[in-house]
Parts: structure tokens; C-alpha cells; sequence
């Protein structure tokens, strides 16, 4: 209804306001016209008394003439009429005057007025402009009161009534009494002047009233509006809002509320908030006070605070809820507000963390437990190089606790020395190695880098360092490391103990040696062909005796890593002469036939001659060795586009096809030719493969038994790094 | 030909003596180093060559040719060192301090290593200082 007033009101207005000013209209056109009729009316009573006052018998006697003048009967009308003026006066009549008709012509005669007056008339004088009723009176012969008319005394409404003979009924004259109409008028004013100011007092209450109760209405409806607003904020609202009153019933209880509790807004308002959805079961003790407090005070200790509540839907379903509640004070009631926001889903999830933070402690554990079991030492780094965690193996060997170590940057805490004692830098750690490079990087155990503990000692490390990347990115990284102190010394005691072993065992040989030489010599008297033979015999054992030693010593600096390789451009075909060389009196003797076929435009290759000779020798030799009398040894040497290929090739015992996987292992030998070829440490092509080996190339053969053995090898094209060892070859 | 040979093992001491006798060359066996350098300093001429044995029962082979630097006479005879033992490490200083050539005795026989000791002195090889 508002919405409707509102918008007509302007028209409403209007069509009121107009009808309240019709309606004053009327009212006043009434009360003119009252009193137009009354006092016309009083002037026709009036007339009509007087005019029965009139003997017609007098006026009978008129002429309306000059005649009239000293007619008695004119003169006492005269006089009656002038006497009854002054009453007559009173009721606003001016005056009275007979008229004749005569021969359609209008003749005044007897009158009140006094001939000073200016409205004077002689009688007989013509009436020139009478009023049309006067002329109605002459044929109706009845009383009548005029319209207000204008003649040339001024304006008038007047009555006409007929004088009548008494016996006839001829109408004789008819008298005129005029009113004035500005008398008249004024009357009527008088009368309606009230009737106007209450119309408008009326209009002006009208506009008042209608102001006030539109401003009302207005306010109604800014009010309506804002809680049209309001509600529909709180209905938008995602959490539950809801509103108590001070008996503890539920005033406001918006969308979300009946979507999360199940009660719609009908079932909750005016119940309890408490018994809707706070089961008693549970708060029974704590909210019942509360409530009676708040009922009688007004006050609760929980506005302006947030609680976490269990609360009940409508299905008895358990909603944990965070509630925050305010205090509303109106002017007649105190209200608490509430804001609920249903945190079953945030228990869920917080359970949920819960249960993974479990597990990943549990992993944690397990890391732990495993990284313990691991008999090095363990750093982790995080991206930062902060370490971020020390097993109780690195705890152990570097002096401090986990606790020292974990949050403290590894390159400041822990220092790194070299052999010399000199701190190595922070970039050529194997750790800093290892991040920049992406890669593992282990450091060398032969000359190792030194930890240094917290007590400033320090100690030899073989360290691992990986870094760890997460996603393509640098995380940390990882540095296993171990104390080699006893490996070092196991090595040191090894290689000590090689050197003075091959020491000690080299000098009874060198004794054996130049002692036969010098007999063969016949430094202490000539021999015959039997001692020849037999100090020959000691001899070729001795020689043995040093080849293995020799190999054994080898074979051992190869295996600890110790071997140098002293890269220089060598010539193949040079080395090859030289072992052909030496072999020329076996050659000789058993008869057969060497062919060498090399690519004249080899070039040099960068290698270590000393340990290519070796190779060559212990193949060519093998080859030799397992071919019977005049056997043919073929020797080949190409490249193709990386490599340089040199290929062996026999006609002799061959390989049995059984051992063949076994070939290069330590002392093998063939079963088929130990017993043709006692000779041999069965060391060789274990040595060689080493040596090959660690000069980037391959090895590789074919064999058939008594058909013959064809090796090949390579060696990069682009050469062997020279490689820093110990020792070189056979020393 | 005057050759000084530095070489604690008896037997081997003996042969080598005898070899060299037999090839006519003057040899002074030194059983340890302070032998050697008594003969040194004795001898009124000065030996060709000296042949050395690394591991000597007094000092080490390498002590020896410190020492035998130091003397401004001595400095400038050829040292060939024949010894069992040889690690890199050795080889190289030794050859660091002028010793001109480093021969594995149980490799070469007596003859041989005669031979390289007369190209040494016929040769007038350079000391070879690395």
C-alpha cells in the first residue's frame, strides 16, 4: 500500500486537496446562496408585509402623473412608505416605489424616497430601463423578486409585488422595494468569509497532515527498505546469522541458518536459539546461567568474543561452529547477534593435517632411522647451505652435536683442509663442486682432503657430495663422508709393503741374475755345455721370478689407482719394432713368421709408450708363446674415424671355447697350452686390459681352439689424458 | 774409467766389483754411504761416475745426492742409480737433483747397465735438472 501511495502521491494530493477546496467551494456557494435567499426571501416578506400596509383604495387614486403631487393619497403613501423605510433600512432595502403601467410604459409614483435623495423620481416620471421581472409582475400579477439588475441608480435586486384591488383583484400598481446589491453582496460576503478561512485552514491542516503522515510513511518505508536490506544482506550472508532476544528466542534466523541447521525461518523464530540447536544434554549447566544472566541483565561474558561450540542440526547431526556474538541494544530491547561459521569442514581438514603430519613424521622417522643405520657420516644442506641435518656418524666424527651443527652454514663451520694443511676454498669444495655442476662429485681417496673437527684436529675424508633438486631446482644437497684414516694407513702399509716387498724380493733376483750372467761369462771358469745348460736353466727361472714380481707390483699400483699415464705422442709402429725386436732370437728359433701392416699415414697418438709397449709386448709374446713352429703372427694397425685399431692375429692353440669369459681374469691361463707352454703368469692380459682400460680404449678378442687368436685394441684417436699416480709401470 | 759404486748388499756389492774389473774399469766399492763419500774425499782423482743404490744402510740414496750436491768438486760427476725400488716419487727427486739416469737393477743385466753407464760418461750427457 505504501509503494502504491508513494507513487501517487503527488496525484493523491492533488485530487484531495482539490476536493477539500470544491468542497469549501460548495460549501460557501451554498451560504452565498443562502443568504442571497434568505435575504431575498426577507425582502419578499418584508415587501409583501408592507405592501399589504398599502390602502389599494389610495392607490386606486394615483395617476402617476404631476397630478399626484398634492394628491393625499400619494402623500400618505409617501409618508407610510418613508416611516416604514427606517425599519425597512435595516434589512438593507433602500427604498420603496410604486410603479404604474401605463401604455407599456413604466411610470414611477408614490415612493420612500424623499426628493434630496438623487435617487428622486417624480411621479410620472418613465421608468426607462426597468428590469424584465417588473414587466413579468404587470402580466403574472404575482410577487416576484428580480435578478440583480443594473439601471441608472445603480444595481439592485428588488421585489415587485402587485397591489390588487380587494374587490376586482385588477391589478392596480406594483411597488418595488430595491435592495442594494453591493448590500446585498456585502451580506453575502459577510456570511462567507468563514466558510472561505475554514477552507482554507482546512487546505493548509490538509497540507500539514498530508506532509506529516507522508513523511511518516516515508520514514516507514526507509525503514522498511533498510530492513528490506538488511535482511536481505543477512540472507545473502554465506554463514548462519541469527538474533536472540533477551528470553533467549530466536528473532532472526536467516537462509544459511535454515540451510545448515534445517529448520526453516517459520520453525525458529520465536523459539528457543538454546533448545534448537544447543542439545541440553551437553550445555545443560553453562548455557542455562548464561541465559538467565542475559534475561535478566542484558549482559553475557560471551559478546564480543568468538566460541568454538558444538551444535545440533535438525537431524541430530553434530556442527562444530565457531559463533562470534554481539550485544544490540535498541530502545526497548537488548538483542544478541550471532555470526556462525560452520567449521566441520576446517575440523575435517585440520584432521586431516593432522593424520599427514603423522605420517610424515613418521617418514621422518624412518629417514632418520635409516640415515642413522648408514655407517657414514651424513650432512644434509638445504639451498641456502644451511645444514639441516647431521647423523649421529657425522656427529661422532666431527665433534659437534646435530644440534650445534643444524641451522649454521656448512662452509663456515666446518673447514676443509688439503695434505699441506692449507684451508681449501670454498668453491673447490666437493660440495660447492657438486651444486654447480649438478652432479656427484667424490673426492679422491688417494690424495685425500681433511676434515676438521671441533676440536681442531683434523682427519682424512672420503666425501660423496650430490646436490638435490626439487623440481628442476637447487634444494640442497648431501655430503656422505667417511674418516679414511685406517684406509689410508691400510694403504700406506700396502704400498710400503709392496715397495720394500718387491724391494726385498728384487735383490736375491738381481743376485741370481748378475751371478748366472757372470758364470755364463765364465768369470769364475769356463763352463761346459751341461753347467751352460743348467745356470741357462736357473736363469730363465729367475727372469720369471722378476716378471711376476714385476707384473704382481703392476697389477697391484693399477688396482689402488696408483699407475701414472705419461701421455706423449708415440708412434705406434716405433713400439711395435721395439717388442718385434726383442723377440727376434724366440722368433728365430721357433721359426716363424711375423707380418706388420700399418696404415703409413697413422699419425702419433697421444699415449703412454711405456704402457703400450707393454701391451704389444704381452700380446705379440702370447702370440708367440701359444703358436707352434712356424706358425704366422700377423700384425695390424688402422683407425677409423675415433679410434686406432691394432689387431693380433695367430694361427695357434687358440682359446677353449669354456674359459673364453674368463681370459682376462687374474692367472688364467689355458687349460690347452699349460701343458705345451709352461711358461706364462697367466697376469698379462689382466694387466693389459687395466692398462687399456684406463687409456679409454677396448680390448677385445676371437678365438678358436687350434685354429688360431686374433686380439684387437683400441686407443682414442683424440689421445689418454696423462693421469697423475704414483708410480709408472714395472717400477 | 773410475767408477764409485755405492751398494750396502754384500753379494751384489762383490759381483758388481767383479764385473767392472773384468771391463777394466777402476771401481771403488763403497758398502755404505759414508764409504762412499770417505772415498770421495780421499781419492786424489775424482771417480767418473758414481753408481748408486737408492737403499743404503745409513742414509737413503737420495740424502746421499744431496749431500754430494752440496760439495762444489763433487757436484758434477754423472750419478747413475740403480736400485730395486722405485716409486715414482723417488725417480722424479732423484732426477730432480741431477741424478741422470734411474735403472731398475732386477731389469738390466751387469753388461747393460755398463753400457749405459759408458754412453753417461762418453756421452757427456747434461745433467738432465728437472
Amino acid at each position: 500500500m505504501i509503494k502504491k501511495f508513494s507513487f501517487f502521491k503527488f496525484y493523491f494530493f492533488l485530487f484531495f486537496g482539490f476536493i477539500i477546496i470544491i468542497f469549501g467551494a460548495i460549501i460557501t456557494f451554498i451560504i452565498a446562496q443562502n443568504t442571497r435567499k434568505n435575504i431575498t426571501t426577507n425582502l419578499l416578506y418584508f415587501s409583501e408585509s408592507v405592501s399589504a400596509a398599502i390602502n389599494p383604495q389610495r392607490v386606486k387614486t394615483l395617476t402617476a402623473s404631476s397630478l399626484d403631487d398634492n394628491n393625499p393619497d400619494n402623500i400618505r403613501i409617501n409618508q407610510q412608505l418613508q416611516k416604514v423605510q427606517t425599519y425597512l433600512q435595516t434589512q438593507g432595502i433602500r427604498w420603496s416605489y410604486l410603479v404604474f403601467q401605463k401604455d407599456n410604459q413604466f411610470l414611477f409614483s408614490a415612493s420612500s424616497i424623499t426628493p434630496d435623495d438623487p435617487g428622486y423620481s417624480k411621479p410620472g416620471d418613465i421608468y426607462k430601463d426597468p428590469p424584465q421581472e417588473l414587466q413579468k409582475v404587470f402580466q403574472d400579477q404575482q410577487s416576484i423578486i428580480s435578478q440583480p439588475y443594473q439601471d441608472e441608480w445603480g444595481k439592485f435586486v428588488s421585489a415587485f409585488i402587485p397591489i390588487k384591488d380587494f374587490s376586482t383583484g385588477e391589478l392596480l400598481a406594483v411597488i418595488g422595494f430595491d435592495i442594494d446589491y453591493q448590500y446585498l453582496q456585502f451580506q453575502i460576503n459577510r456570511q462567507i468569509i468563514f466558510p472561505i478561512i475554514s477552507t482554507i485552514f482546512i487546505f493548509i491542516f490538509y497540507i500539514i497532515i498530508f506532509f506529516l503522515i507522508s513523511r511518516q510513511l516515508n520514514q516507514t518505508k526507509a525503514l522498511e527498505e533498510s530492513e528490506e536490506r538488511f535482511r536481505l544482506a543477512v540472507d545473502a550472508a554465506i554463514d548462519p546469522v541469527i538474533m536472540m532476544n533477551q528470553e533467549g528466542n530466536i528473532t532472526l534466523w536467516n537462509k544459511a541458518a535454515e540451510k545448515t541447521y534445517g529448520y526453516s525461518q517459520k520453525e525458529a523464530l520465536g523459539h528457543s536459539l538454546h533448545h534448537l540447536i544447543l542439545p541440553p544434554k551437553k550445555y545443560n549447566v553453562d548455557q542455562s546461567v548464561n541465559l538467565k544472566n542475559f534475561k535478566q541483565t542484558g549482559q553475557s561474558p560471551i559478546f564480543g568474543k568468538i566460541l568454538e561450540l558444538e551444535t545440533t542440526n535438525k537431524a541430530g547431526k553434530i556442527i562444530p561452529i565457531e559463533l562470534s556474538v554481539a550485544l544490540i541494544k535498541t530502545k526497548n530491547e537488548i538483542s544478541a547477534f550471532g555470526i556462525i561459521r560452520d567449521i566441520s569442514i576446517r575440523r575435517r581438514h585440520e584432521k586431516l593435517l593432522i593424520q599427514k603430519n603423522n605420517i610424515l613424521k613418521e617418514e621422518k622417522l624412518k629417514t632418520e632411522a635409516l640415515l642413522s643405520g648408514i655407517g657414514d657420516g651424513v650432512l644434509a644442506i638445504d639451498q641456502n647451505f644451511k645444514i639441516t641435518y647431521a647423523n649421529h656418524i657425522a656427529e661422532k666424527l666431527l665433534g659437534w652435536t646435530s644440534k650445534e651443527l643444524i641451522g649454521k652454514d656448512v662452509y663456515d663451520n666446518i673447514t676443509v683442509k688439503d695434505g699441506t694443511n692449507k684451508t681449501i676454498a670454498k668453491g673447490k669444495r666437493a660440495l660447492s663442486l657438486a651444486v654447480k655442476s649438478g652432479k656427484t662429485i667424490s673426492s679422491s681417496t688417494i690424495n685425500p682432503v681433511y676434515y676438521v673437527r671441533k676440536d681442531k684436529s683434523k682427519f682424512p675424508v672420503a666425501i660423496t657430495a650430490s646436490p638435490i633438486n626439487s623440481d628442476g631446482k637447487f634444494s640442497g644437497a648431501i655430503d656422505v663422508f667417511r674418516d679414511i684414516t685406517h684406509e689410508i694407513e691400510v694403504d700406506k702399509m700396502k704400498n710400503e709393503f709392496i715397495s720394500l716387498a718387491s724391494h726385498q724380493l728384487r735383490t736375491p733376483l738381481s743376485a741370481i741374475k748378475w751371478y748366472s750372467e757372470m758364470l755364463l761369462e765364465g768369470d769364475a771358469g769356463k763352463l761346459d755345455t751341461e753347467q751352460t745348460k743348467f745356470i741357462d736353466n736357473i736363469n730363465l727361472s729367475n727372469q720369471r721370478m722378476i716378471d711376476l714380481v714385476n707384473t704382481l707390483l703392476n697389477i697391484s699400483r693399477i688396482e689402488s689407482g696408483r699407475i701414472i699415464i705419461e701421455s706423449n705422442p708415440t708412434d705406434l709402429k716405433e713400439l711395435i719394432s721395439t717388442v718385434i725386436y726383442e723377440f727376434e732370437s724366440k722368433i728365430k728359433e721357433k721359426k716363424q713368421k711375423i707380418i706388420v701392416n700399418i696404415n703409413p699415414n697413422l699419425k702419433k697418438i697421444n699415449c703412454d709408450p711405456k704402457l703400450i709397449f707393454e701391451v704389444y709386448k704381452n700380446l705379440i709374446s702370447n702370440a708367440i708363446k701359444y703358436s707352434p713352429k712356424e706358425g704366422e703372427i700377423q700384425i695390424f694397425v688402422s683407425s677409423d674415424k675415433d679410434n686406432v685399431i691394432s689387431q693380433i692375429t695367430d694361427n695357434g692353440y687358440g682359446i677353449p671355447k669354456k674359459d673364453q669369459t674368463k681370459v682376462f681374469t687374474k692367472f688364467y691361463r689355458g687349460e690347452n697350452i699349460l701343458k705345451i707352454e709352461t711358461e706364462g703368469t697367466g697376469l698379462g692380459l689382466y694387466l693389459i686390459k687395466s692398462i687399456i682400460e684406463s687409456s679409454g680404449g677396448k680390448i677385445w678378442f676371437k678365438s678358436e681352439e687350434n685354429k688360431g687368436t686374433t686380439f684387437w685394441f683400441s686407443l682414442p684417436l683424440k689421445g689418454v689424458n696423462s693421469k697423475k699416480g704414483e708410480v709408472s709401470i714395472n717400477s | 774409467m773410475k767408477l764409485l759404486v755405492v751398494e750396502d748388499e754384500p753379494l751384489l756389492l762383490e759381483i758388481i766389483g767383479k764385473k767392472l774389473e773384468k771391463e777394466k774399469i777402476q771401481v771403488l766399492l763403497a758398502d755404505s754411504a759414508k764409504k762412499g763419500f770417505e772415498f770421495l774425499a780421499n781419492e786424489k782423482k775424482l771417480p767418473d761416475a758414481i753408481w748408486l743404490d737408492y737403499c743404503l744402510k745409513d742414509i737413503t740414496g737420495l740424502d746421499f745426492v744431496i749431500e754430494l750436491k752440496k760439495h762444489e768438486k763433487w757436484a758434477d760427476i754423472p750419478v747413475i742409480v740403480v736400485s730395486n725400488s722405485a716409486s715414482t716419487e723417488k725417480v722424479n727427486s732423484m732426477l730432480a737433483l741431477g741424478v741422470n739416469k734411474y735403472l731398475l737393477k732386477a731389469n738390466f743385466r751387469l753388461e747393460d747397465i755398463i753400457k749405459e753407464v759408458n754412453d753417461l760418461i762418453t756421452k757427456n750427457e747434461p745433467n738432465t735438472c728437472r
